[in-house]
């Protein structure tokens, strides 16, 4: 198996409990970090019922001291971590404000949470990856990273800067088995979107088992992936054909 | 020497005292060349060469240090020295005073009984298994919790914090006690030779064709706070080598290539380890590979999980390490006499004023030494 211990963040709701649920299908051993213990703990209960391994930790990435804790009973729990899924983040205040209208408080804790968080423990968890030289770390980003919708400013700046990070890890890091990519997952139904657009038409999107599907079949073959590439996730099959035949070259 | 008071961040520009002792035979009789020459650990590359193995210890940095109440209403510190086989724990008991105390000078607290429950979280409790017998003043204790694995290790993450060092002008937190690579919680005290190495020495080290494999080893405690327990230290530690670090070194040295190793405890595992294998023929037999031929090579370290007491001392005919980096520390320190196996005294007292003279920083987070055994 590819990844043999998998780390989530925000895994609670949403793509990152169908990220978890969809590895621990695949016999990963999954450790999942959310901020409510309750729904956290439920979720783990139905992966061990069904025969998967599973822990977690209810905390936020976004609080500094949260982060060694994670780290350090992911390694004694899971065993060394092959990848890091930073999928948690947060719109900020809602309905989101014009950028003029928005705190710039509400700008910090947004960026905390976006940015920082996936930062701090990309940190924590890299150094093991670069001794053992194989790791993945994946950060879900979003359209609004390149495209700019008015209201969806602190969101937005927080993702293009996430996205901007992995594509400088991935420079750092070029050379080593250690790999970044950030993944659009496209419109999802999730209560993220339903705060962001609540008028959205459901039917039309996707749900996140969907996008946890397509996201853990491309991990089966992220080999040939350029790292650091910005990925979408409907698209990832042909974006994998297009790289793989103008760059001939697997990183 | 001055100590460093404050984890620094900028690790590039810490120094590097690189020393080395050739032994050479000439007409008058044996000589000793030693060589001491001032570098910086961002200039650690250029010590090492193609082939040459760094091993280091990836034990992450337990916060080992619980407060609890007693049953008197007093407070204590419970301060974690080791896990046991068993499930129990060695603890050393501290009473009043806190992180700025030295540790030589905290009382004890008042003797409580055997099977006293102590309460360290709403969750976690303590229950007080024995006095240890090898220690008269009963600050040495065994005690088992009420939670265990994953339970256990969030409760001690929720309470405890690092072990202090009253040197320190701010108490530490939990990130400055870990090393880049840290990954399981094993040591109640921090790999402290590891600190000097930042992801840009590491990288800069593979580009230069050193290879770099992992060990945990659950580094101890540095101090009791009494003179019987601390002439008693190392305490036996558990350690584990991964089958593919047994190959790096395999690898490295049939490459003639030098094993080096960042701290003393990766200097006690891999030496233990091969002591024992060269004891039991059948676990080199088992192997699967056989250790590389060439004059050199003495014994190989087996892939495993277990536990050392091993005391390194001058004259240990070291089997598998070549060179060592650590942390400066005091000649009175017993760490001094692991470094009498890799260099003379004569080098070693030689670089400690080099040090003191040329103002090299002391302690858990001073500069780095760089030794290379007399035979490498």
């Amino acid at each position: 198996m590819l990844f043999k211990s998998v780390v989530i963040t925000g895994a609670s709701q949403g793509l990152g409990r169908a990220l978890a649920l969809a590895f621990a299908k695949k016999g990963s051993h999954i450790f999942l970090i959310a901020r409510s213990a309750e729904p956290l703990n439920r979720l783990i209960e139905e992966i061990r019922r069904d025969g998967g391994v599973a822990f977690g930790y209810a905390g936020d990435i976004a609080n500094k001291n949260d982060i060694y804790p994670i780290a350090a009973q992911a390694a004694e729990l899971i065993g060394p971590v092959d990848l890091l899924i930073n999928n948690a983040s947060t719109l900020g205040t809602v309905p989101m404000p014009l950028l003029l209208d928005t705190d710039c408080e509400d700008l910090s804790r947004t960026l905390e949470t976006n940015l920082v968080g996936p930062f701090r423990l990309t940190k924590a968890l890299l150094g093991p990856m670069l001794i053992r030289n194989k790791g993945t770390i994946l950060n879900i980003s979003s359209d609004v990273a390149v495209s700019a919708y008015p209201n969806w400013g602190a969101y937005g700046t927080s993702k293009a800067a996430l996205d901007h990070l992995t594509r400088i890890w991935a420079e750092e890091f070029a050379g080593t088995g250690v790999r970044f990519f950030s993944v659009d997952p496209g419109e999802m139904d999730t209560k993220m979107h339903l705060d962001a657009l609540p008028e959205s038409d459901r039917s039309i999107l996707k749900t996140p088992s969907q996008v946890a599907d397509e996201i853990t079949g491309f991990l089966g073959r992220i080999e040939k992936i350029r790292s650091g590439s910005r990925l979408l996730a409907s698209e990832l099959k042909n974006q994998l054909e297009e790289q793989v035949k103008t760059s001939g070259v697997q990183q | 020497m001055i100590a460093a008071r404050t984890p620094r961040t900028s690790a590039l520009s810490d120094r590097l005292l690189v020393l080395n002792s050739k032994n050479s035979l000439h007409s008058t009789g044996a000589t000793q060349a030693i060589h001491i020459e001032d570098s910086y650990i961002g200039d650690f590359h250029t010590h090492l060469r193609l082939h040459d193995l760094l091993v280091v210890n990836d034990s992450a940095t337990l916060p080992a240090s619980l407060q609890t109440t007693l049953p008197s209403g007093g407070q204590a510190e419970v301060r974690l020295v080791s896990s046991e086989e068993d499930g129990s724990y060695l603890a050393l008991l501290f009473g009043e005073g806190n992180w700025k105390t030295t540790t030589e000078v905290r009382p004890l607290p008042e003797i409580v009984s055997i099977g006293t429950i102590l309460p360290i979280t709403d969750r976690l409790t303590a229950r007080i298994e024995a006095y240890e017998r090898r220690c008269k003043s009963g600050r040495l204790i065994r005690i088992s919790f009420n939670l265990e694995k994953a339970p256990l290790l969030r409760e001690i993450y929720r309470a405890g914090k690092p072990i202090q060092y009253s040197y320190m002008d701010q108490e530490i937190a939990l990130w400055s006690v870990q090393n880049v690579y840290a990954g399981r919680p094993w040591s109640v005290e921090m790999p402290s030779a590891g600190r000097a190495l930042s992801s840009a020495v590491l990288l800069k080290l593979r580009q230069h064709g050193v290879a770099i494999a992992s060990l945990t080893h659950a580094a101890g405690i540095s101090s009791t706070g009494d003179p019987d327990l601390d002439a008693q230290l190392p305490f036996k530690e558990r350690y584990e080598i991964l089958e593919e670090t047994v190959r790096a070194i395999a690898t490295a040295r049939s490459h003639g290539g030098r094993i080096i190793a960042v701290g003393t405890s990766v200097v006690r595992a891999l030496e233990s380890s091969a002591l024992k294998n060269a004891a039991s023929p059948i676990a080199s037999a088992s192997l699967g590979y056989s250790p590389v031929a060439g004059a050199s090579v003495d014994g190989s370290p087996v892939a495993g999980v277990d536990e050392t007491d091993l005391i390194i001392e001058p004259g240990f005919d070291l089997q598998i390490v070549d060179g060592l980096l650590t942390g400066m520390h005091e000649s009175t320190e017993s760490h001094f006499k692991l470094l009498e196996a890799f260099a003379p005294r004569s080098l070693l007292e030689a670089a400690l004023q080099h040090a003191e003279r040329e103002r090299y920083l002391t302690h858990e987070f001073g500069d780095s030494c760089l030794i290379f055994s007399n035979s490498t």
